[in-house]
């Protein structure tokens, strides 16, 4: 009778071999993504935009200043665009991110939480949609209703962005909490693994201020613990939630 | 070179100082995707999830090629975000499992193995989590302990621990089925 570790190697040589006979498939789905525009290009072109607009709005209206007594004020920067873009720092675009907090670097994490934590809070800073919902996994929700990860951009698309939220979360202290399943999951915040609203130290308390007024909090504490937004890693990485209410 | 490809995106250089390194997405992509079909096979049992799980698995590593291209490692950040889509397509199948047992789960579409070869995946994915990745990352993609230990997060030590605690496991059900063919 051939022993374990012979009938593990003798599958993996079988598995390898399998797969040796399958060429990549073409990677269809890898579509060049747009080439993200700089962010002068984006200035100069909105610049001139704006500035058309207000030169040929007094002649449009027909009370333009020919005379050149009438000029518009000078222009400020758009709001929408932001200067040349430096990676992980400036974002080429607003969002509701726009002016959160960084949350800064988490000692003691798992490699692959640490690193997906790091991701979404690059891919959120940088208001970057595609990549923040590419890094959700499968499973991911934004609600208990089956909410999907394209949540994130039409809520940013409906002016009612959580992106910000998701950095101030971050940016407060985790805890781990099970799965349920034999693993465990990295939350943010912390406040969120008490399982009452009374047990919740002042220090978890004063992390919510940053986030709730003492009203929402109130209104919040009547559920009983806390059940306002929360995200969750798991120990492997997968991003596996970001939801609010219970 | 494919029109799918990246042009410019898919090829970076070192850090400044070190000797230049340009890696290519086609390159990588063509090197790395029968490893990590087989690994898949062997974790999904299921040609069909294999072979999305390892397209999904790229277009991730595509998207962010830029960042993912200077990593010190980028073959174990593709096998962890592996290891991760598959922990979730498992966790997704139980929940629809639970969700259909009235009219059955659905049946995979299984590599074409031999019924020995599937039965040894089918025991290893019945292993808890840790330990069944550890086996197919040793067994299958033939890293070493350290390697395997820098795609599951940890140290190389508890990777010898889980590929212990797993083979003393897997004694029984291989066993018994070999005595069953028998």
């Amino acid at each position: 009778m051939r022993t374990v570790e012979e009938r593990l190697r003798d599958a993996a040589t079988e598995t390898r071999e399998y797969a040796a006979t399958h060429w990549p498939t073409p990677p269809t789905r890898m579509v060049t993504p747009a080439p993200r525009p700089r962010g002068w290009l984006v200035f100069a072109t909105a610049f001139a935009a704006v500035l058309v607009v207000f030169t040929a709005l007094p002649w449009l209206l027909g009370t333009g200043a020919r005379d050149g007594a009438s000029q518009p004020e000078p222009l400020t920067t758009p709001t929408t665009v932001a200067g040349p873009s430096t990676v992980g720092t400036v974002p080429d675009i607003e969002c509701s991110a726009s002016g959160a907090p960084v949350p800064p670097p988490v000692d003691g994490l798992p490699a692959p939480v640490a690193e997906t934590r790091a991701a979404i809070i690059e891919a959120a800073q940088r208001c970057e949609l595609d990549a923040l919902i590419d890094l959700a996994g499968p499973g991911f929700i934004t609600s208990f209703g089956g909410g999907e990860a394209e949540n994130l951009r039409s809520w940013e698309e409906g002016g009612e962005g959580r992106l910000g939220t998701l950095l101030r979360v971050l940016a407060m202290s985790h805890a781990v909490v099970d799965d349920g399943q034999g693993g465990e999951i990295y939350v943010w915040p912390s406040a969120y693994a008490y399982p009452s609203w009374e047990e919740i130290p002042p220090e978890a308390m004063e992390e919510l201020s940053s986030l709730y007024t003492d009203d929402e909090l109130d209104l919040i504490s009547q559920l009983g613990s806390y059940g306002g937004w929360r995200t969750g890693i798991d120990e492997t990485g997968d991003w596996m939630y970001f939801v609010a209410g219970d | 070179m494919s029109g799918t490809f990246t042009n410019n995106q898919g090829v970076t250089t070192a850090k400044r100082g070190t000797t230049a390194r340009v890696i290519s997405f086609e390159v990588f992509y063509r090197e790395q995707y029968r490893s990590l079909l087989s690994v898949a096979v062997a974790l999904t049992m299921d040609r069909a999830a294999a072979e999305d799980l390892v397209q999904e698995t790229f277009i991730s590593a595509h998207r962010r090629w830029d960042r993912v291209s200077q990593y010190d490692n980028p073959k174990a950040w593709l096998r962890r975000v592996l290891m991760n889509r598959a922990t979730s397509r498992r966790r997704r199948l139980g929940s629809e499992v639970r969700a259909v047992t009235k009219v059955g789960p659905p049946q995979p579409m299984g590599p074409d193995l031999s019924p020995e070869t599937s039965e040894v995946w089918s025991e290893v994915g019945r292993l808890p989590r840790r330990q069944r990745q550890a086996v197919v990352l040793h067994y299958v993609a033939q890293l070493s302990m350290n390697e395997i230990a820098d795609v599951m997060g940890c140290s190389s030590g508890a990777v010898k621990s889980h590929l212990h605690r797993a083979r003393e496991a897997l004694k029984g059900p291989l066993a018994a089925w070999k005595e069953e063919e028998a």
